[in-house]
Parts: C-alpha cells; sequence; structure tokens
C-alpha cells in the first residue's frame, strides 16, 4: 500500500502530496518545507538566456579546441531541449575558524650536507596556529544524482536569486526537481565546504597547507535555490549531441563536441606508429631487457594517448565558460 | 520599478484597492516580488476587503526614472544604462557617473588579425565593467623565518639551520581594478585588469554625458558586482599582497639561505580611499587561418593590449611526438646503464621521470592553441 499522505504547508496550509520526500514545494506559495517545517527562504534564479543564445556562445568557445571541426560554428543547429529546475542548498556561513598551518620546515643543528644518518631525524616545529573570524558562501548540491555530474561542481552566490515562484516554472514549461539531500545533511556538507573554503584562503595568504575548523557560528544562514539548466541536443552532421547549460548565467555545464575525422585518422596513425616501434623494442628484451621494458613503457603511454584521443567520435567538455 | 497587477472577476471599486494594495508592495524588495507569496498575500488581502479574486496577475517591471523606457535586466544587473535616454545609474534610481574609454575602430582589429597571419571573420564591441579602486594598507607582522647558514668544520663542510623571529610593518599603495561581472570568464580578463592599471596612471577615463552614454548601452555588458562587493574583493586582494610583502620582507632579513617562512602573527588594515565604475572597451573577434578558426581580444582605444589563440603548427605536434618516442628510448637506454652498474635506486627515479616527461610531451602534442599575449 502507497504511503501518501499529504502535508501542510507551513505558510499558506495548503495540502500538498507526500510520498517520503525530503523536501516539498507548496505550489501555490512556492514554500519549501519538510516534515519538520520550513527549510528556509526559497529562491530561484530566473532564465536570462533562451537555448539558441547558450548555444551560439558555446559553439563559439568550442571551436578553440583543437578536435572541433572548423566548420562547427556555421554547421552545428540546435534541435531539442528540456527545462529543469536543479536544486541547490545556499548557505552564508560566518563566525570564528580555528586553523592550523603546516610548518612543513624541520630544525636541527649541526646538519651535515651528507646524507644523515637516520638516528638523526629532524625534528618538525610545532604547527602555526589561529583564530580568523570570516564569511563563507558555500553550496550544496540538492540532488544525490547531480553531486557526480557536472552538475555538482556548479557554484552559486546569493546575487541576482529572486523568490521562488512555482507558476513562472510552469509558465517556462520547466520541470521542478525536489531535492533528496535533506536539510540535516546538507547543513553538515556545507560547514566542511565552509571550513575547506576558509582553510584555501588561508593557504593562499601564508603560502601553506592550512586546515580550518569552524569553532564559533555567528551566522549560518540555509536557502533553497532552484537553477534553470537546459539539457540539450544539437545536431552536427548525421549525429546528434548533448549539451548542458546554465539558463540564467549561459554557463556551460557539460557538453559534447563531434571530433573532426582528419585528426582522428592523424591520431590513430601516430598512436599506431608509438606502438609498432615499442615492439620493435621489445625485441631487443633478451641482450638489454631494462632498455626494452623502459623504453616500451614510455612509447606504449605516448600510444596509449594518440589511440585515447582517435576512439569516439565525441570530446567531452566539464569546463564553465559564459559570455 | 514599476508594479502592475490584473485580477478576475472584476468588480467595481477592485481598481482602486488593487492599486492601494500596490503602493504597499512597492516598499518590498524587488527578489521578494517575484515570488508567489506575494501574490498569495495579496490575494488573501483583497479577499480580507471584500473582493475575492480568482486569478492574479502581477507583473514587476524596471524603467528608466528618465524616460520611463522599459528596461529588459537581468536579476544580477546593479547599475545600467539606459539605451533609450542615455541615464545612467543603479536599480534604486540613483545616478552614477558613467565613465569610459573611446573604443578602437574596427580596421585596427582587422589589422590585428592581419598580424596574427590571419584574416577577420567577427568582431564584437563589448564594454566591460571594472571596478577601479585606489586603496592603501598596514600590517604589522611577527614571523618566523628558518635558515641555513653553511661553514667549514675542519674538512668538513656542515650546514646549521637557524630560525629567528622577525616584526615589522609592511604599507601598499595600489590602484585594483575588479571586474564587475559575476559568473562570466572574459577571455583576455587578466589582461584586461593590467591595461585598467596602466592606463589609469596615463589618462583616465572620460566621464561620459548621457547623449555620449546613449549610443554605448548595446555594447555594455551589466556590471553585476556593486560597490561594497567590490571594496570588499579590493580589501582582500591588498591583504593578501602585504602578506606576501611581510614574508618577502622578512625573507630578506635573515642572513642565511632562507628555507621557511611562517607569518606567526598578521593585522592587516586596508582603507578603500575612492571607487569607480568605468567602462573598458574590448573586442571580442575570431579570424581564420588556413588551419582553422580561433579567438582574440583587444582592450584598449588602440588595441593595445591583446591576447590571442594562434595555431599550434603540426610540426611542433610532430616535434612534441617525436620527442616523447625519443625520451622513451633514452630512458630505457639510462636504466638499462644505471642498472647494469648496481644504481637500481636512480633508475627507479629515472624511470619515473622519464614517464612523466613522455606523458608531458605526447599531451602538448595535442593541446590545444597556444596562447599568444602582448
Amino acid at each position: 500500500m502507497s504511503a501518501e499522505r499529504r502535508l501542510p504547508c507551513p505558510y499558506c496550509g495548503t495540502e500538498v502530496e507526500w510520498r517520503g520526500e525530503s523536501v516539498l514545494t507548496c505550489p501555490s506559495c512556492g514554500t519549501a518545507f519538510s516534515r519538520q517545517g520550513s527549510v528556509g527562504d526559497h529562491l530561484m534564479e530566473r532564465i536570462n538566456y533562451e537555448p539558441g543564445e547558450v548555444f551560439k556562445i558555446f559553439a563559439q568557445w568550442a571551436l578553440r579546441m583543437p578536435e572541433t571541426p572548423n566548420d562547427f560554428f556555421a554547421s552545428a543547429t540546435i534541435s531539442r531541449c528540456r527545462l529543469e529546475f536543479h536544486p541547490y542548498w545556499l548557505y552564508e556561513i560566518s563566525g570564528v575558524f580555528a586553523y592550523t598551518v603546516q610548518g612543513g620546515s624541520s630544525y636541527v643543528r649541526l646538519r651535515p650536507l651528507a646524507i644523515l644518518p637516520e638516528s638523526i631525524v629532524p625534528r618538525g616545529f610545532a604547527e602555526e596556529a589561529g583564530e580568523e573570524t570570516a564569511t563563507a558562501i558555500v553550496s550544496v548540491p540538492g540532488l544525490r544524482r547531480d553531486l557526480e555530474s557536472a552538475l555538482g561542481r556548479l557554484t552559486l552566490s546569493p546575487a541576482g536569486k529572486v523568490y521562488f515562484s512555482y507558476r513562472y516554472v510552469q509558465q517556462r514549461g520547466g520541470v521542478l526537481l525536489n531535492p533528496d539531500i535533506p536539510p540535516e545533511e546538507a547543513d553538515r556538507a556545507a560547514e566542511r565546504r565552509a571550513e575547506e573554503e576558509v582553510a584555501r584562503r588561508l593557504s593562499r595568504r601564508f603560502g601553506k597547507q592550512a586546515a580550518a575548523k569552524l569553532v564559533e557560528k555567528k551566522t549560518f544562514e540555509r536557502r533553497l535555490v532552484h537553477v534553470p539548466v537546459y539539457i540539450c541536443e544539437y545536431v552536427y552532421g548525421p549525429r546528434r549531441h548533448v549539451f548542458v547549460a546554465e539558463a540564467g548565467t549561459s554557463r556551460i555545464i557539460y557538453a559534447e563536441v563531434p571530433k573532426e575525422t582528419r585528426f582522428r585518422v592523424v591520431a590513430g596513425i601516430a598512436g599506431a606508429v608509438s606502438v609498432a616501434i615499442a615492439l620493435a623494442v621489445l625485441s631487443t628484451i633478451p641482450r638489454a631487457p631494462f632498455f626494452a621494458l623502459t623504453a616500451a613503457s614510455g612509447l606504449l603511454l605516448s600510444g596509449a594517448y594518440s589511440i585515447a584521443k582517435a576512439l569516439g567520435s565525441t570530446a567531452t567538455v566539464r569546463e564553465f565558460y559564459a559570455q | 520599478m514599476y508594479l502592475s497587477a490584473a485580477a478576475r472577476p472584476a468588480r467595481p471599486g477592485l481598481e482602486q484597492a488593487l492599486t492601494s494594495l500596490l503602493y504597499e508592495l512597492g516598499r518590498r524588495d524587488f527578489a521578494e516580488l517575484h515570488g508567489d507569496r506575494i501574490r498569495l498575500d495579496l490575494s488573501r488581502k483583497l479577499r480580507e476587503i471584500g473582493f475575492p479574486v480568482e486569478e492574479l496577475e502581477i507583473t514587476v517591471s524596471l524603467r528608466c526614472p528618465q524616460c520611463a523606457a522599459s528596461l529588459q535586466l537581468s536579476p544580477e544587473t546593479v547599475v545600467y544604462v539606459c539605451p533609450y535616454c542615455g541615464w545612467a545609474g543603479d536599480v534604486y534610481g540613483r545616478v552614477l557617473k558613467i565613465l569610459a574609454w573611446p573604443p578602437a575602430p574596427r580596421s585596427a582589429v582587422e589589422r590585428l588579425a592581419g598580424r596574427l597571419g590571419g584574416t577577420l571573420v567577427s568582431a564584437e564591441l563589448r564594454y566591460v565593467p571594472v571596478w577601479v579602486a585606489g586603496a592603501e594598507g598596514a600590517a604589522s607582522y611577527r614571523a618566523t623565518v628558518t635558515y641555513v647558514v653553511t661553514r667549514q668544520h675542519g674538512k668538513q663542510t656542515v650546514s646549521e639551520r637557524r630560525r629567528m623571529s622577525v616584526s615589522g610593518t609592511v604599507s601598499a599603495k595600489t590602484i585594483e581594478p575588479v571586474i564587475a561581472r559575476l559568473n562570466a570568464e572574459i577571455f583576455g580578463a587578466e589582461e584586461i585588469t593590467e591595461w585598467v592599471r596602466s592606463a589609469w596612471a596615463l589618462s583616465k577615463p572620460k566621464e561620459l554625458s548621457a547623449e555620449e552614454a546613449k549610443p554605448l548601452a548595446g555594447f555594455i555588458l551589466a556590471p553585476e558586482i556593486g560597490k561594497e562587493g567590490a571594496a570588499s574583493i579590493v580589501v582582500d586582494t591588498i591583504e593578501d599582497n602585504l602578506a606576501e610583502k611581510a614574508k618577502a620582507e622578512a625573507r630578506a632579513r635573515a642572513p642565511g639561505s632562507v628555507e621557511d617562512v611562517v607569518l606567526n602573527e598578521f593585522n592587516p588594515k586596508v582603507n578603500v580611499e575612492w571607487i569607480h565604475l568605468v567602462f573598458v572597451p574590448y573586442w571580442y573577434f575570431t579570424y581564420r587561418r588556413p588551419e582553422g578558426l580561433f579567438v582574440g581580444a583587444a582592450v584598449g582605444p588602440e588595441a593595445s593590449s591583446r591576447v590571442a589563440e594562434a595555431p599550434l603548427s603540426n610540426m611542433r605536434r610532430a616535434a612534441a611526438l617525436a620527442g616523447s618516442w625519443a625520451l622513451s628510448l633514452a630512458t630505457g637506454a639510462a636504466v638499462e646503464s644505471f642498472t647494469s652498474v648496481g644504481l637500481g635506486e636512480l633508475a627507479i627515479l629515472i624511470f619515473f621521470f622519464g614517464l612523466a616527461g613522455v606523458y608531458f610531451l605526447v599531451r602538448t602534442a595535442y593541446k590545444p592553441a597556444r596562447r599568444v599575449r602582448k
């Protein structure tokens, strides 16, 4: 029997169907809530770019890759797109972070330049430590499946976000995805990310690896942000390819780019030549085994890299780029 | 900001009720006005005063405070220039001075493409928003420097590792440019900030009148970082620079060869004296060479700061590939030689370094275009 129930929206009281989700969105007022109540302000990024505009930006950018055919910009055409609103937990965390900076060096008197006997192992300095008052803006994907994908690397800022509108999602024909990572779990992940962010800043300042721990929270503000994402298909030659872009900022999140045939042929020949030389070198094993095995390893590495470039008709892009 | 609302079913007095409620909504936050909650709240209030409505639509639009033209802005935009009347200001209607350098003519970009060995395919003029801040800062510090001194001890050379505590004050006074865009990667961003830093000292940008600003509006990339945000970035940057300076100063005070500097205490104080928003003319272009299409960017009134991608010739690619083969063979020969004389550990080291070199060379052979800067 289905565990279906209805939960009342804490803001407007609308009964919303609940099938065990971590977080629900009220279709009447846009409030995001769990069984425990509201999960914080519910915001969204608005759509500022149409799929065609984002595709044009992407196609111009893709020309920088050596694999991309020269007629890509002129010949590739966008075929269909779907719009999804992906959830992210966005935090503003401020407070006191206790940190340690790895001293890294050792101290010993009268150390001869010659290699030291093992008994005279230099003693490391005590780690430098202190406290830093800092604020970090961090985001955590709301969907587990996004964690492992390119969408999991998306970072957000609170700038430009507006209050959530379910009506807007419907008007734009988008699909709303509710988070399956509960807020409590996201809170813990956000705290870790804030500590990593502060540690990165301190590492930059001190020029050494630093570690930070949040010891006193001053602000811990959680918001749920829905980000509009286009998942599009485009056609180049006889094949269809996928690209994923953020509709608010035009950031390309993931893209498949067709490889030019000439590029693949040349890379394939280079790979075959490398492997052929490696086989020839291996024939010298009886006379010079270390030479044969070492040289063959390098040649096979070179050959494998070339063959990997030649294989597959598409290259994938996971770098963010926006106009 | 303009608000309008439409509600059904129509009833006498509904229009007046809506108008008075919209005045109240005008005090709400811009972000809030886009949400479903505001519509629900308005609908409830109408019901309370005797107007039960079935459908309610609220429209929020930004209009130029001078000519009332409707403006299409992304919510990230913090400053805009009206393309109809040239009015410039922030989203709260506060007037702002617009400073800009004149753009280089398109012919300068055509010549640049020619110098890169190609022909111009497309060129887009944009004005990149940059906050330029004049700031000064000072920091007191205490650092521990680890250094090594070497001396002769009989026949043996010994090195002595020592620590010393150093303290002092460093200061800096700089012009710091911050590109006022949030998410975008701008091709040649580094060239833009470098150019602004040097151009500011030589010839400051001109303040534009509304008439002068109007034709530029279509080319302006909307600033997405506000004054406060930019000032905070400037403070962070100067703090990092002061820390670097403190470490360099501490390093210089040690009598021997410095191994390490650790800042034990660092107390920076930064003052942003002034901050202006300037628009930097920037051409983004593509050009064609026999090897394919490449991109480039030119900054400033004379397109004097340039960055472009240029092809890696087939000869260079082939050389890198052949180099990976030669290095493989050379590494094999070295490993064989060292092993035969009993230096196995060294041979292992050479093996790994050799493979790393092979990987580097083969990657170079398939690298995208090289970057050319001037």
